[in-house]
Order: C-alpha cells, then structure tokens, then sequence
C-alpha cells in the first residue's frame, strides 16, 4: 500500500518540479506581453484589496486574472460586509460552487469604462432611469435617490454606490454595499455540479 | 440331265458370287467362270485390297479390319458328298441365305463336282466364321469386362474422389474454425492492447473526457461516467490502475488547492479528492458542470421550445441546430443531442451560467477561434492556448485541456446599422478615447468588444465602427 503512494507522491513532485521553471513566472503574469502591456501598470486584480472577499471570489472563479487582462471593464465591487449578509454558501470557493459564483461575479462587470459621471448622465436622459448590460449577460438599472447612485438588479434588490470612480489601468471599480444577483434561469443561473 | 444341272449350277454360283462380292464394297469381281473364287468380307469399306490370285491380304486403307480372308488355290473337283449348311444360316447374313437357297436347291439330288467344291469352300468358311464368332464373343467379353473393370475403376475414383473431396472440406473446416480461433486471439490482443493504452493516454487526454464518454470515444482516454462512480471510496492506488492520474497543471492548482486533509488528482475528465489520511477516493468532481453527461440520454422533457438556445450573446447563433444535432439549454449548460437517439454527445456549459476555469474544454471546439480583434493579445503559446466561446476568451492549458483563467470577457458584439442593445444607455469609452470620442448631439460612442462603435442618437442605430483600441 505504501509503495504505490510513495511512487505516485513521488510521481507528483517530479512534476511539480518540473512544472515549476516553466509556469512559476506565467502563474504571476499568465497573460501574453501584449496583453499585459495593453492592461498597463496597475489593472483593476492588482488594485483590490488582495484579501478582500470580492478578490477571494474573483480567485475561486478564475476571474482575477480576466480583472488583470487588457479589458476595459466597469466593476462593481460589493465591500466586504455585504458579503456577510448574502445568503450562507453563496460565495463558497468549493469548486462545486464554482459556476455559480462566476455567474454571480460577471454579473457585477459591465463592458468598457462607465464612469459614475456616465451612469448619472444616462440617468437623466433615461428619465431618471438608466440600463447597464453586465457581462453575465444580464441588466441592472440604475436610478438616483437621494442624490447617490442606486443599481437594483432584476428582482429588484438594490445596491448604493458607496465609493464611486476608482480609475485602473484596464478600467473602473465602484463600490456598492450589497450584492446584486444575476437572474435565474437566464443570465447566471447555478449549474449543478456533480459529485 | 447333267448339261441341265450343270448349267443350273453355273447360274447359281453366278448369282451366288456377285451377291457375296456385294457387301463388301469391292469384291474383286468377284467369281468368273472357273478360275477363282475368294470369299472375302471385308467389314467396313473405302479400302481397296489385293486380289492376286494366289491369296492376299487385305488392308484396310482406311483403318478397317479384314475379318477374315480366304483363299483357294484354285477349284478343284471335290468328292461328293453333301454338306450341312446350318452353320451359314446360323450367321443370317446375307451368304447364308443365299446358301441356304442354293443347298435347298441342290440337296435333294446329285451334287455337281462345281458345287461340291463351293459346298467344301462353305464349309471353310463355317469354320472360319465360327472362329471369328469366338473371337467376337471373346472380344464382346472382354470389351464388357473390360468397360466393367474401367466402370468399376471409375466408381472407385469417384468414391475415393468423394472420400478426399470429404477429407478436404473437413481439412478446410478445421482450418477455418482454427483461424477463427487465431483471429479471436488476435482481437482479444488488440483489445487488451488498446485497453493498457487507454490506461496509459488518460494524463494526456485532450479533448474529451468532460465527465462522460460518447459512444467510440473510450478509446481516446475518456472513462464513462459510471466506471468512475466505482472509484468512491476506493483506494487513490486502484483508481491509478484505472485511470492515469496526475497532479493538477500548476497553472489551474489554484483552483482545486491541496490542503492538510486532502488533496486532488485528476485523470480522464475526473477529479479524484484524496483524503490525505486514509488514501481513499472520497470525492469525485467530473470536470464538467451540468446535470447531465454526454452518453447519458437527455431526458424528453427538455426537448421542447422551451428549452432553446437562448438568443442573448448571440448563444443561438454560436451553437445552431443540425438536422442531426439538437442543442438545448437548461440550467446555463448546452446540451447537444443527438435528434434521431437523444442521446447527449457533449455537454457545453455556458460561462454566463457557469462556464469556467477548471473545467475542460468541449472536445468539439478545441480550435483557435478567437474574435479578430483579440488575435494580437490573445494568441496560443507553447504554455497557453485561448479559445472564444460566447461570453469569454478562455485561456486554457495545452496538455490537460482544462481552462486555467478567463482571459477575457465579452459582451454581445454590435454590428452595423443594427440598433443599440439595451444596457448602453451610459457612456462607456475607454479614458484614452474620450477626449476623441465624446458623446454630441448628433454622434454618440459606444465602446464594446474592443471596438468604439458610433451610435445616431436619433434612430439609436449603430452606424460606424470608429476605433479599435486593441489593435491602436
């Protein structure tokens, strides 16, 4: 019994040895130069909080490298408290979870640079209604009340700006304070996953 | 008395002679006056012979035999005496008739010293014809013998000929059966051969093996989803037997960290957790999201319309029913059923619903087809491959297939003079372009999928494609 494992222990570490030279640098900067050049100094996954809970479900999704390429995207980044309110197991990183947690996320990442200057513009020429594409292939509708920007997503639960216009290389982070799930069954609804 | 006898006679034999001469085709002339007279038959006729008077020999010219050959030195007065002439009827040809005619005729008084001559000659000729009637019956017995023997020899070949004909077949069908055996041998080797390369293929297999194996695809290092179900509980030792299991690529180890208690495997489309304690398998996590896997029967239900291919993203488009295909969504996963079967050939998750990294690319889209635009950034080095699906750019890992980060994201892409998707109400260009593109009265800017579109605002029609910001 003790010999197989040993092998295969063995087995594993010859190739995470040699694996090492090869992806240990692409770990850091998977992107090819071109891509990293276009995304510039600072992209939006650098700028974030490395151990917030918005970058640890950016991780588990695979998307802090996406937040890292050229872009440009509009990010809208629940803060840290929000994530406690949301429903327990939403943002678990099992990779089980992983497809609903990327439905999630994509929801909350809209296409180019909206700045918050953009959505209140768009708000006022909506007639006090304006409607965002996110990337999960969703909407969100932003409203103003009480002079602060408001998004409410499609069942109708809201989220304030909180912190608006945080300017990155490959685009722009807004902070909200609650989550805004992804419409079921359409745009980002949870895939089961196998066990 | 006697002139008249005589002269009766003499009329006879001249009668009796040109007819003997007759059958045989040339008789010679047969008898004349009192010089000669040769009774030759010669059977079957053409060839000429010799007549020299003293005797001769016939030969057939033609191949013919001459039966018998008679020859008289001459006539000479015989004593008296009558003669029997039973042994020339007996022949029935035509001589002893005529002799039977011509005794008739002389039998009943004297005899001539001319017809007791002719009556000697007869007699000869009896003996004669008796020896060759021997000689005819011996041959006719010999002949039918002989065709007996040749019968009878024909029947033994024939029997022996059946016996080998026999011999053979049952050679053949045991050669046959042996050679069946040889090319069951053979299989079953192929098989087996196949089979340890199966064993052996499963760390590099590319392509398929999202969970579940369509039919004829186990022989490329997919393991059906039932045989890995086996492998719970088991010791990590038998799935390696089974499967060819591997450490997880560096670049997607992230995804599935190892920790005290545990730590992951992969091999054939599976993730094997492996309880560090124990060896034991206790989690197995197909690569593959979804509630159904290709090889599975995709169940009736979902068949309907309304479980199409969404059109948001241009999905419908991107994944376009076949006359044999028929792609459905649930649940964020494409399905693509086989029309005629329902049988699910592969499984393709939308990353919109949950596509994403760890899992495997679908085995029917492991081309390079990424959008124009992207080509200059997103490109396929020896670490990294990309590859487009509706939604992202998947940035993916050569030598397992699985999709290590999502590289890029996309929305819907525009196109010219159609009108501008809902959700792009706010200005969105990037920094760089907004002193260039900035939104007028008559002109707005869009930005999406790497381009700046301009938009009327008026008939809210997309009208130009302005810049692209990926290519400068």
């Amino acid at each position: 019994m003790k010999t197989p494992i040993l092998t295969l222990g063995l087995a594993a570490a010859l190739l995470a040895a040699g694996g090492c030279s090869k992806s240990g640098e692409h770990r850091a900067n998977p992107q090819t130069p071109e891509a990293q050049k276009a995304a510039g100094d600072k992209t939006i996954s650098a700028g974030l909080a490395a151990d917030s809970k918005f970058m640890a479900a950016a991780k588990a999704a695979g998307l802090d490298q996406t937040l890292a390429g050229a872009g440009p995207y509009t990010v809208l980044v629940p803060d840290d408290a929000a994530f406690g309110k949301a429903p327990s197991g939403t943002f678990d990183a099992k990779p089980e979870n992983r497809a609903q947690l990327t439905g999630i996320l994509t929801n909350l990442i809209l296409p180019g640079t909206v700045m918050a200057a953009d959505i209140d513009k768009a708000i006022e020429k909506g007639k006090g209604k304006a409607v965002l594409a996110t990337m999960g292939g969703g909407t969100l509708t932003a409203t103003k009340e009480g002079g602060k920007t408001v998004l409410a997503d499609s069942k109708g639960d809201k989220a304030t700006v909180t912190q608006a216009d945080d300017r990155f290389s490959n685009g722009v982070v807004h902070h909200i304070d609650a989550v805004l799930m992804p419409a079921k069954g359409a745009a980002a609804p949870p895939a089961k996953a196998g066990q | 008395m006697t002139r008249l006898f005589l002269a009766a006679g003499v009329a006879a034999l001249a009668l009796a002679v040109p007819a003997g001469a007759k059958p045989g085709g040339n008789g010679g002339g047969g008898g004349h006056g009192d010089r000669a007279s040769a009774s030759v038959q010669v059977r079957g006729g053409g060839g000429g012979h010799a007549n020299n008077g003293g005797g001769f020999q016939a030969h057939g010219g033609g191949g013919f035999q001459v039966r018998s050959v008679e020859r008289h030195g001459g006539f000479q007065a015989h004593g008296g005496g009558s003669f029997q002439t039973r042994g020339f009827e007996r022949h029935g040809g035509f001589n002893g008739q005529r002799f039977a005619a011509f005794d008739r005729g002389h039998g009943r008084g004297a005899v001539s010293v001319e017809e007791h001559g002719r009556a000697h000659a007869n007699a000869q000729r009896f003996e004669r014809q008796q020896v060759r009637n021997v000689n005819r019956e011996q041959f006719r017995s010999n002949r039918v013998q002989n065709r007996e023997a040749f019968r009878n020899e024909l029947r033994g070949n024939h029997v022996e000929r059946v016996q080998n004909r026999e011999a053979l077949r049952d050679q053949f069908r045991n050669n046959r059966t042996e050679q069946f055996q040889n090319r069951e041998a053979l299989r079953e080797q192929f098989r087996s051969e196949r089979l340890a390369r199966n064993e052996n293929f499963g760390a590099n297999a590319r392509g398929y093996g999202i969970g579940g194996c369509p039919p004829g695809l186990e022989s490329k290092g997919c393991m059906p989803p039932g045989q890995a179900a086996k492998l719970l509980g088991q010791p990590v030792s038998s799935a390696a037997r089974i499967a060819a299991l591997s450490a997880l690529p560096l670049s997607a180890r992230y995804l599935y960290p190892d920790t005290n208690d545990y730590y992951y495997r992969y091999g054939d489309g599976y993730l094997y957790r492996v309880n560090r304690e124990s060896s034991l398998i206790d989690s197995l996590l197909p690569l593959a999201f979804g509630g159904y896997m290709p090889g599975t029967y995709f169940p009736s239900s979902f068949m309907n319309s309304n479980y199409y291919v969404p059109d948001y993203y241009g999905f419908n488009s991107f994944y376009q029913d076949s006359p044999y295909t028929c792609n459905r969504y649930v649940n964020g996963v494409i399905y693509q059923v086989n029309c005629m079967t329902g049988m699910i050939e592969d499984v393709v998750p939308l990353y919109a619903g949950g596509y994403g990294v760890g899992q495997l690319l679908p085995s029917g889209y492991g081309y390079y087809n990424v959008p124009y635009q992207y080509r200059d950034m997103y490109y396929d080095t020896s670490d990294y491959g990309y590859w487009y699906a509706p939604g992202a750019i998947y940035q993916y890992d050569p030598s397992s297939s699985m999709i290590t980060s999502v590289a890029a994201l996309l929305s819907p892409g525009f196109t010219i003079g159609q009108p501008l998707p809902l959700g792009y109400d706010a200005y969105n260009v990037p920094y760089a372009y907004r002193a260039t593109y900035y939104d007028t009265p008559t002109a707005w800017y869009r930005y999406n999928d790497g381009y700046i579109y301009q938009v009327d605002p008026t008939t809210q029609l997309v009208t130009a494609i302005v810049a692209s910001i990926l290519r400068g």
